[in-house]
């Protein structure tokens, strides 16, 4: 069994003046605080592009020696945009296994600290090295097809796949960590510049450095605020250009079908999932089952996962797309959210009475998916 | 932005900056030996070494007892030469100063920046307030080492940090160097008529105006980049120019330029009566705005030699 006992996080935002260990730090002693536990027995750090950036090898000792843990068991985790959730899986199984009682978990990324064309090359290695990353149209440029993709096969008109945004924006509002809180319209989002067309500058997330931590405590206890209950993955082709159907997240249904098949009983009332971009975030809500394929988006426009809707609500933080998506951060950034939301703590938009989410990320548009169910204790 | 301004293919910093020195000189009604000090205040020097400052000052007939010197920071380095010559002028070190804000700006042909990067001039005589159309109340300047916008020596075309040019630099040191002036005057933004700020487009001003305090109608008239572009050294500068044009005597004035590295000054100007018989003598800014030809992407290449031809 695997607690959440405490979360910290910092706001999304361009800290020029903090560093990647100042941000690591920031959030890591506000998880601490938020569980007043004085020692952990393991670090796990998440980070992506810090490798790169600093640039630095060995980035848990980099992390935990700069935050005084002297002695203190550690491993740092990549895997992408999914770092962070990868981070929580790596922690629950050192919980679960008796190999830990206590571990903290952080995730840092920073994205302002380079012109923003390094940040988009550095981000290009998530495909795959020698068959396309070296051709790459980027993140964003496989996005853009893909939007055009499922606007003709599934007869979706751009200004219905306007509406993610829009909601994003206007959930984040009024969370105190998001980056971008400021209503946008639907209209707004089609006459922003394009970036890929059909996908514009509102369909994708922005450039943001954040940490998130969170502390997982192998024992129960009384004001434990949620319960990891299970952590799934699996990996796709590395390359949108060999899947069966590039319209279907295939790694994260196969992982959603897997963490299904672990839990006995699932209450979803809300998910924080991986909208890196507007479609992203649409496709992923097809395979996770809460909309018909081709029909997620006419369900957001639709207010299904809005507060009050059918559906669970879906990135009450503002997900990728408002609250920001500090790649190696964002899954940590996930689990803690929906932890806040079992605990009733969230700071922003609250989803009253929940009593399990979930957390997803995906890696480009689907070289591995990773999904984590919480539930609420007590 | 609307239309940007594109210096002509035998016109440089330099002749740009004689130009409106000459219509400085035309207004001021000053004998140009007695101006003691030159300032070309630029980022687009035709020399890296060999100061345009020299070139003016023997044609307009100051040479040879006189101060020259050009200046580097940014878009603000003329304005550095008006903190400057109010010193100099001040303590009778010399009678009139004269100060010019010139560039030609370029940018790396596909960059963002290549909307705005825009040629023009502005100059003007400092001298006792006696005669002045303006005089100054006071002034402030606020620096600090932020790297925001940068080009290397040997480099053609500046870089930036895209972001970081705004809050770190832009509006921190527009901020820091208003807020200084007015706190030192006891002055409000309600007291000013007009407020001018640098302004590299047409939504960076109005924001940091909105920080400040002050009213969008306050920046109407001083808000010239949608209609030429930024030309740097001559962006706040020129928006003065033409508040000058229309103000009435006793209006009062915030100019505040900014240069990226970074620095931002602050200026309260009080409009006098003796501006009504100069702005006559000279051509109004928007004769100049308004005397145009618009010309093509091709033609505005070929004129600012981003075409590379290979002499045989």
């Amino acid at each position: 069994m695997a607690y959440i006992t405490g979360v910290g996080l910092v706001n999304v935002d361009r800290h020029y003046g903090k560093s990647v260990r100042k941000l690591a730090f920031e959030a890591s002693t506000a998880a601490l605080d938020s569980s007043m536990v004085e020692s952990i027995d393991f670090i796990v750090v998440a980070s992506s592009l810090s490798y790169l950036q600093e640039p630095q090898l060995d980035l848990a000792s980099y992390i935990a020696s700069s935050m005084g843990f002297r002695g203190v068991r550690s491993i740092a985790v990549e895997s992408g945009e999914a770092s962070g959730l990868a981070a929580v899986m790596t922690a629950k199984s050192l919980v679960d296994s008796g190999l830990a009682s206590r571990v903290l978990v952080v995730g840092v990324d920073k994205l302002s600290d380079n012109p923003s064309w390094r940040v988009y090359r550095d981000l290009s290695m998530l495909y795959d090295s020698e068959s396309d990353a070296f051709y790459t149209i980027g993140l964003g440029g496989v996005a853009g097809l893909l939007m055009r993709l499922y606007m003709e096969v599934y007869k979706v008109d751009r200004h219905t796949l306007a509406y993610w945004p829009a909601l994003m924006h206007s959930n984040a509002k009024a969370n105190p960590y998001a980056m971008l809180r400021f209503a946008i319209t639907p209209e707004k989002v089609l006459e922003a510049p394009p970036v890929a067309e059909p996908l514009t500058l509102l369909d994708t997330f922005p450039l943001g450095d954040g940490a998130a931590a969170i502390v997982v405590e192998g024992k129960a206890r009384g004001d434990a605020m949620a319960e990891i209950v299970a952590v799934e993955s699996s990996t796709g082709y590395q390359s949108v250009a060999l899947s069966d159907d590039p319209l279907r997240i295939e790694s994260l249904e196969v992982a959603y079908g897997r963490l299904v098949e672990r839990v006995d009983a699932m209450d979803v009332d809300v998910v924080e999932l991986h909208d890196s971009f507007t479609i992203t975030g649409i496709l992923e809500l097809e395979a996770l089952r809460l909309a018909e394929r081709g029909k997620a988006a006419e369900a957001v426009a639709h207010g299904n996962f809005s507060i009050g809707g059918e559906g669970p609500v879906v990135n009450p933080s503002g997900g990728l797309k408002a609250r920001g998506h500090p790649i190696g951060a964002t899954g940590v950034y996930q689990v803690a959210e929906v932890a806040l939301q079992l605990a009733g703590e969230f700071p922003g938009l609250k989803v009253e009475g929940a009593r399990g989410g979930l957390a997803v990320s995906v890696n480009a548009m689907g070289s591995s998916s990773y999904v984590a169910y919480l539930k609420a204790v007590g | 932005m609307i239309e940007k301004a594109v210096a002509g293919p035998d016109e440089d910093s330099t002749t740009m900056g004689l130009e409106a020195s000459l219509n400085a000189i035309r207004r001021s009604g000053v004998n140009p030996a007695d101006i003691g000090a030159v300032f070309f205040g630029t980022e687009s020097k035709p020399y890296s070494v060999k100061p345009s400052a020299t070139v003016i000052a023997e044609a307009i007939g100051a040479t040879p007892l006189t101060m020259a010197s050009d200046l580097e920071f940014a878009c603000r380095a003329a304005s550095e030469g008006i903190r400057a010559s109010i010193g100099l002028v001040a303590s009778y070190m010399v009678k009139y100063a004269l100060v010019i804000g010139s560039d030609t700006a370029q940018a790396n042909p596909g960059d963002v920046l290549e909307f705005t990067a825009s040629s023009g001039a502005a100059a003007f005589v400092i001298g006792p307030s006696k005669g002045s159309v303006a005089v100054f109340e006071g002034s402030s300047t606020y620096v600090t080492d932020t790297p925001d916008f940068w080009r290397r020596e040997g480099s053609r075309y500046p870089r930036h940090g895209e972001g970081f040019t705004g809050e770190p630099a832009y509006f921190s040191h527009i901020v820091g160097a208003v807020r200084d002036l007015m706190e030192k005057l006891g002055l409000k933004p309600s007291d000013f008529n007009y407020a001018i700020f640098h302004q590299p487009n047409g939504k960076f001003p109005l924001k940091v105006g909105e920080i400040l305090g002050f009213k969008s109608d306050q920046l109407k008239l001083g808000l010239v980049t949608p209609l030429i572009g930024n030309t740097y050294n001559g962006s706040a500068l020129i928006g003065l120019a033409r508040v000058l044009d229309y103000a009435k005597p006793g209006e009062r004035i915030l100019v505040a330029p900014f240069g990226s590295g970074a620095g931002s000054d602050a200026y309260s100007l009080t409009v006098t009566d003796a501006v009504e018989e100069k702005r006559g003598k000279a051509p109004l800014v928007d004769h100049y705005i308004n005397d145009k030809i618009v010309i093509s992407y091709s033609i505005y290449a070929r004129y600012r030699g981003l075409i590379h031809v290979v002499k045989e």
